[in-house]
């Protein structure tokens, strides 16, 4: 060992001692004070979507993408609800009706008060269809409009948080609200709503 | 190894585009030429559920049948408009998603043609024969 090195602490020293001593000596010190005063509460992501005057939420990855209005072909032997099929990049995807599955009625809103807002112009101009994916299913959503997405706080995604004033069709897929403008929108369990609507 | 092909016969019935292994279809024929040979219908398989479209799809003025290659009595099958024939191989064919497979009438295979953009159910005869009223 020369002079120079014993001048010269760790010299012997590897690179992992480096980068230990790194991890050791974090330069980043977090503010305690205001870390401890404010918990953030967990969100969820969620598209906003409306059928009719009513509106949804869904998790936002779920969502593998939103595209114009599919050119459906029918499916000999379907459903009401199921309005047919359509091939995206030589995917077969299904496309689902809400508006039937749902017995959404544009007279009648989700939980009786509200307007009927959209002319037919605006209705076919704004529509779109929701390509989700579970675990289990990748279907095509048929949706009047898709109207952003957002984060919601999970206390919002509680059962608890659904009025009891809700359509059958569609309480039995809540599992959240939340008040937009003079709006109920209503957070679906969708992989619930897919295995039903898969069967019935 | 070659993929297989398979030349089918294609046609529109009830707003379907349909398809049926051409070799198990001998020859098409018109209604006139098929009287008194026994038929079967897909019609009935071709139908929406739940009642929203109570009555059978109608046939087109003059609808084509087709002349199956079976032993006994001359059994045709209805196939309404003959749109033509093609050969199918394994980058013509989709696989049917579970959500709507199940609602797909067992006549059919549980997957479709794609053909020039568009969606061709296949059809199984031999299901068919088994499966309508004769």
């Amino acid at each position: 060992m020369t002079d120079d090195e014993e001048s010269v602490p760790g010299t012997s020293h590897g690179f992992d001692d480096l980068v230990e001593e790194l991890g050791a000596k974090s330069s980043f010190v977090w503010d305690e004070e205001e870390t401890d005063t404010k918990e953030e509460e967990q969100t969820r992501p969620v598209v906003i979507f409306r059928v009719g005057t009513d509106l949804f939420a869904i998790p936002g990855d779920a969502v593998r993408e939103v595209i114009g209005v599919s050119e459906a072909t029918q499916l000999p032997g379907a459903p009401a609800h199921i309005q047919g099929i359509t091939v995206v990049r030589r995917q077969v995807v299904g496309l689902l009706s809400l508006r039937s599955f749902l017995d959404i009625d544009d007279d009648a809103p989700l939980t009786g008060i509200g307007q009927s807002r959209s002319s037919e112009d605006d209705a076919q101009s704004t529509k779109r269809t929701l390509i989700v994916e579970t675990a289990h299913y990748t279907v095509g959503l048929s949706v009047d409009e898709v109207t952003g997405l957002e984060e919601w706080p999970e206390s919002l995604l509680d059962p608890e948080t659904v009025p009891d004033n809700l359509r059958h069709a569609t309480g039995r897929y809540a599992r959240g609200a939340r008040s937009q403008d003079d709006d109920l929108c209503i957070f679906l369990d969708l992989e619930s709503l897919l295995d039903d609507a898969a069967v019935q | 190894m070659t993929s297989p092909a398979v030349d089918v016969l294609l046609f529109r019935l009830g707003g379907h585009r349909l398809a049926v292994e051409l070799q198990l279809v001998s020859s098409v024929l018109n209604a006139d030429e098929a009287r008194g040979m026994n038929q079967i219908d897909p019609r009935p398989f071709l139908m929406p559920r739940d009642g929203h479209r109570s009555q059978p799809y109608q046939l087109n003025a003059n609808p084509r049948v087709g002349l199956l290659d079976v032993s006994g009595p001359p059994l045709v099958v209805i196939l309404g408009e003959i749109l033509g024939s093609a050969t199918l191989t394994r980058d013509n064919i989709l696989a049917i998603p579970p959500l709507i497979a199940g609602f797909l009438p067992p006549v059919f295979q549980p997957a479709c043609a794609w053909l020039d953009q568009k969606v061709v159910w296949l059809l199984d005869l031999d299901i068919l024969r088994n499966t309508a009223t004769l």
